[in-house]
């Protein structure tokens, strides 16, 4: 057994010795492409995080209107409360939020009578739902017209950056995964075509077909393997200046420490199982030829 | 039929179908009709996993020799060996037997650019030899050599015969085979037209073996029990 995996190993090295030039190509573009995808991934999910943190922030005002009795008051916080998405639901009394007012702003408010309506302070628990949220406590008859204030437009940017992002990454990752996947099946080819004396003589004398197709399948597997490790390098080092330069800013919350393990496995294994698609694809013709 | 233990000759002119007929035996291609038989077994309906299997029984010799020119003779039986499954001291063992039976033991290290047409040719059977098959497939193996060495390459392959190696041989070379005397079956345009045994029935174009109606016990290489005519 041993005595076949060191044949198998040595045919592996003379294959990636062939097409040395080609190989390093290869893997510079699986680590490219992965680093693309994998540093597109990461963002995604960075800004996912975000937005879910921002719940605990995101407050809902509700403004109703005059004459909304206390009952009815607790009645519809009642009804907030169990719609989904929703945390919390707060009333605030007017004359609570008028006096806080006046204490800050006393000029604005000097002489004038409590001009604010009762409120509910709404905290939600997903962001994703606030516009579903806004529209049904609007359509409650007791909720001022224009009386449900949020920050929409934060979500919507959280979203938007979400959908761009989402769609960046498949068009770029996709193109580059089209582009390594060709380069790995071409070297592939290349080095069966340039290994055809081999895997003639290998084929005459009765090598089986994991002897003669496991060499090449690993040099797709390696390209593979190697770009995504490169990638994960390429994505610490990134990862790296980025914290370092959003230190500068007070207004930004640091970044979470980079997922060090769970980035190097995903990436591995996603150029090495890549890498094995492309050199099956490109062996599935070949074995006919070789025969 | 071909019978275990025979030395056979496959005789006709360029595109007449022998290499074609020696590709259907060691399953390199599939024919388009009829059953081929090796050892009993329908080789064209075997499945493709098993065809390693079934070359291992076999030694093929191609017509180009197919010697990698950057390893030594002993270099280039030993990848052969070492694809073939054996083992680094199964190889060892078996190459000193191999280089001492093709008479190539002094040139153990020799690259082919240092060998002659007929060493080159050698080196090919004894790469052949590696599994010491029971069935020798040569293709042309004297179609590039000169006179003295083609007798050299044929003798060689009588020897192994004579220690009961079935051996097929693709050739027109005229000379040679009738100097052998060995059985000779004449193909044209993909149709055996003549079996016979040279030279006292050579020049008799009827057929004096029926490959197809001869169900012998023995190695049973190729029969078409479904069609009339012999094609192959």
């Amino acid at each position: 057994m041993f005595d076949r995996i060191t044949f198998i190993l040595g045919e592996w090295l003379v294959s990636i010795r062939r097409n040395l030039g080609m190989v390093l190509l290869g893997i510079i573009t699986v680590s490219v492409c992965i680093f693309i995808s994998a540093g597109l991934t990461l963002a995604y999910l960075g800004i996912l995080k975000y937005g879910q943190n921002l719940t605990d922030k995101f407050e809902m005002r509700v403004f109703l209107k005059d004459q909304t009795s206390v009952q009815q008051i607790s009645t519809i916080a009642q009804k907030i409360r169990t719609m989904d998405g929703v945390a919390t639901v707060n009333w605030i009394p007017r004359d609570k939020a008028w006096a806080k007012f006046k204490a800050e702003n006393p000029e604005k408010t000097k002489d004038l009578d409590n001009i604010l309506p009762d409120a509910y302070k709404v905290v939600l628990k997903d962001l994703s739902k606030s516009d579903a949220i806004a529209a049904t406590i609007q359509s409650l008859p007791e909720v001022e017209p224009d009386g449900v204030k949020y920050l929409q437009n934060t979500q919507k940017q959280v979203e938007e950056s979400l959908r761009f992002l989402k769609w960046i990454g498949l068009v770029a990752g996709g193109l580059l995964a089209l582009v390594s996947g060709v380069l790995i099946y071409i070297v592939v080819r290349l080095t069966a075509m340039s290994r055809r004396l081999e895997l003639r003589i290998m084929s005459l004398v009765g090598a089986t077909y994991t002897t003669i197709y496991t060499p090449l399948l690993l040099e797709g597997v390696f390209q593979g393997l190697l770009g995504g490790l490169l990638a994960s390098l390429l994505l610490r080092l990134s990862y790296g200046q980025l914290q370092t330069a959003v230190q500068g800013y007070q207004a930004l919350t640091g970044m979470p420490p980079f997922p060090n393990n769970q980035v190097f496995l995903v990436c591995s294994c996603a150029g090495a199982a890549y890498g094995l698609l492309c050199s099956i694809m490109a062996l599935m013709n070949l074995r006919g030829k070789l025969r | 039929m071909i019978e275990e233990g025979e030395f056979v000759f496959l005789v006709g002119k360029t595109g007449a179908g022998k290499s074609t007929l020696l590709k259907l035996i060691s399953r390199e291609i599939a024919p388009e009709s009829g059953t081929v038989m090796v050892d009993g077994k329908a080789v064209n309906k075997q499945l493709a996993f098993f065809i390693p299997n079934l070359r291992r029984k076999m030694g093929i010799v191609p017509q180009d020799f197919a010697l990698l020119p950057k390893k030594t003779v002993a270099e280039n039986i030993a990848y052969a060996s070492r694809a073939a499954g054996k083992t680094k001291r199964q190889t060892r063992r078996r190459m000193a037997f191999i280089l001492f039976g093709i008479h190539l033991d002094h040139k153990m290290n020799s690259f082919p650019d240092e060998l002659s047409g007929g060493e080159k040719q050698r080196v090919a059977i004894g790469r052949a030899l590696i599994n010491d098959p029971p069935l020798l497939l040569a293709d042309e193996p004297t179609g590039n050599l000169d006179p003295e060495h083609s007798m050299e390459v044929m003798q060689l392959l009588m020897n192994l015969n004579e220690r009961g190696t079935t051996v097929i041989v693709a050739s027109h070379d005229m000379m040679v085979i009738e100097q052998l005397g060995k059985r000779v079956i004449r193909i044209d345009d993909g149709k055996i037209i003549s079996d016979t045994k040279f030279p006292e029935q050579f020049a008799n174009p009827e057929p004096t073996i029926e490959l197809v109606e001869n169900p012998g016990p023995e190695l049973e290489l190729f029969t078409q029990p479904e069609e009339e005519d012999s094609d192959v």
